[in-house]
């Protein structure tokens, strides 16, 4: 990727996450839900398990590769490498 | 953001798994998304999917053997709402269509013409009372029987036309011009229909026995048809000529000094009135007839708008005998004078000099006008 110039998160696995304040969570390349639940929610990703925690956290949109999350988030954080 | 369920159509689920993580993430490989995603309880997960992707959940559903059923269902898809919204829209159309399909075989409309207005009229009376033709089915007008029946109304015509130019029933009349010709051929002569002094006398066919200036009396022999040929032979013909006259007419109006007329009478109510831009507002009465007098004027500021309302009182008019004074009788004279000569005069006549004058005898007021008209004047008499 390095040698193409591009930004490895356009053409890569590679999760992409979005926060805007503390209420909204987008993230794309997702590759399925492990947990869910109002306080945490675990997602598996290409380079680890995807960890938000928080409170009322809800998940407004699920598509086939990305996620919106909403809610009141405290944390998010990856829980280990692949 | 979630207007997408409105239109497209939405069905609230509940899955019920013991990994229902494990079930959303089927879903979501399958290309089914979910939206407002809520865990009810350990097992328990309820969300929004697309009404139109329902078929996929329950066949994924039915091969994992999750639990699932439909809480809720709304919206609708699209061209579904695009139907409901226009659905007036539709209907109001086929129900023109359908009309304008009726009424387009149907008689709407009547057109006589081709005789004089008498006669145009007599027939579209007969057609529209008589026939009751008006909206009747095109192919329903038996033309024959209208032939006859205005043939025998008017045994003038000689040929009527009969037409249906789409809701429009044409009947053209021909009148039988031949008899009134060959009449107006037969020798004659031309009379004074009154007496006056000639203006102008233009003979075409006859012999004129006076001249522009002469005073004429009435029923005398203006333009001869018996002509004296050579070798003393007398021929008729047919007189024709244009004869201008100079009438003199006297018109006498009499106006008595007492006239019934409306007062205001004892019996009288308070009445308001609104007044708004010029256009006023008058409370009801029980008067049939009644003269109003406001006496208080008040303007109010409505909304910045200017409102005028007034007081006063109403008096009931009843017929009462009231004295005119000379000008008033003067006036009334002048108006019905100037009525009985517009009633008099006929319509050719061309006012050349008109004068008046009064007189009072005993209380009246007589008013007498002398008009002067030129006019065509002249009757033909066969001889």
């Amino acid at each position: 990727m390095r040698l193409s110039g591009l930004p490895e998160s356009t053409a890569s696995d590679f999760p992409c996450v979005s926060l805007l304040a503390d209420k909204h969570l987008e993230l794309e390349n997702h590759l399925g839900i492990l947990e869910f639940g109002e306080r945490l929610i675990r997602i598996h990703t290409a380079i680890g398990i995807f960890r938000v925690e928080g409170d009322s956290l809800e998940i407004r949109n699920a598509e086939r590769s990305s996620l919106l999350i909403e809610g009141k988030i405290q944390s998010i954080s990856y829980e280990s490498d692949k | 953001m979630f207007l997408w369920k409105f239109p497209r159509g939405y069905a609230k689920i509940v899955f019920t798994a013991k990994r229902p993580e494990a079930f959303a993430n089927e879903l979501l490989k399958n290309g089914v998304s979910l939206h407002n995603v809520h865990r009810i309880s350990c097992g328990e997960v309820e969300a929004l999917i697309r009404f139109d992707r329902l078929g996929v959940l329950l066949e994924i559903a039915s091969d994992l053997g999750v639990e699932s059923r439909i809480i809720k269902t709304g919206g609708v898809t699209l061209p579904v709402r695009l139907l409901l919204a226009r659905c007036a829209l539709f209907i109001g159309l086929a129900l023109s269509a359908a009309l304008i399909a009726l009424l387009s075989r149907r008689i709407l409309f009547i057109s006589v013409d081709g005789a004089s207005a008498e006669l145009n009229s007599a027939v579209r009376s007969l057609i529209e009372d008589e026939l009751a033709i008006l909206y009747k089915p095109a192919s329903s007008i038996q033309r024959e029987l209208i032939r006859t029946e205005i043939l025998e109304l008017a045994p003038c015509l000689e040929f009527v036309r009969i037409e249906v130019d789409g809701v429009v029933l044409r009947i053209e009349l021909f009148e039988n011009l031949d008899s009134e010709k060959e009449r107006q051929l037969d020798p004659s002569s031309i009379y004074s229909n009154c007496d006056c002094v000639i203006v102008k006398l233009c003979a075409f066919e006859g012999k004129a026995l006076v001249r522009s200036g002469e005073a004429v009396k009435k029923d005398q022999l203006l333009v001869s048809g018996n002509l004296t040929a050579e070798g003393g032979e007398y021929v008729c013909v047919h007189s024709d000529a244009e004869i201008i006259g100079e009438v003199a007419r006297v018109f006498e109006i009499r106006v008595d000094p007492t006239a019934s007329v409306p007062i205001a009478g004892g019996n009288f109510e308070s009445v308001a009135a609104v007044e708004l831009f010029g256009l006023g507002l008058l409370s009801q009465s029980r008067f049939e007839d009644r003269v109003i007098s406001l006496e208080r004027r008040t303007a109010l500021d409505a909304a910045f708008l200017p409102v005028f309302v007034s007081g006063g009182k109403a008096n009931e008019l009843v017929i009462g005998s009231k004295t005119l004074s000379r000008d008033e009788m003067l006036s009334e004279a002048q108006t019905r004078l100037n009525a009985v000569i517009a009633s008099a005069l006929p319509d050719d006549a061309m006012i050349v000099s008109k004068s008046s004058e009064f007189a009072i005898s005993g209380g009246a007021l007589i008013l007498t006008a002398k008009v002067h008209t030129y006019e065509k004047i002249g009757y033909t008499r066969y001889l």
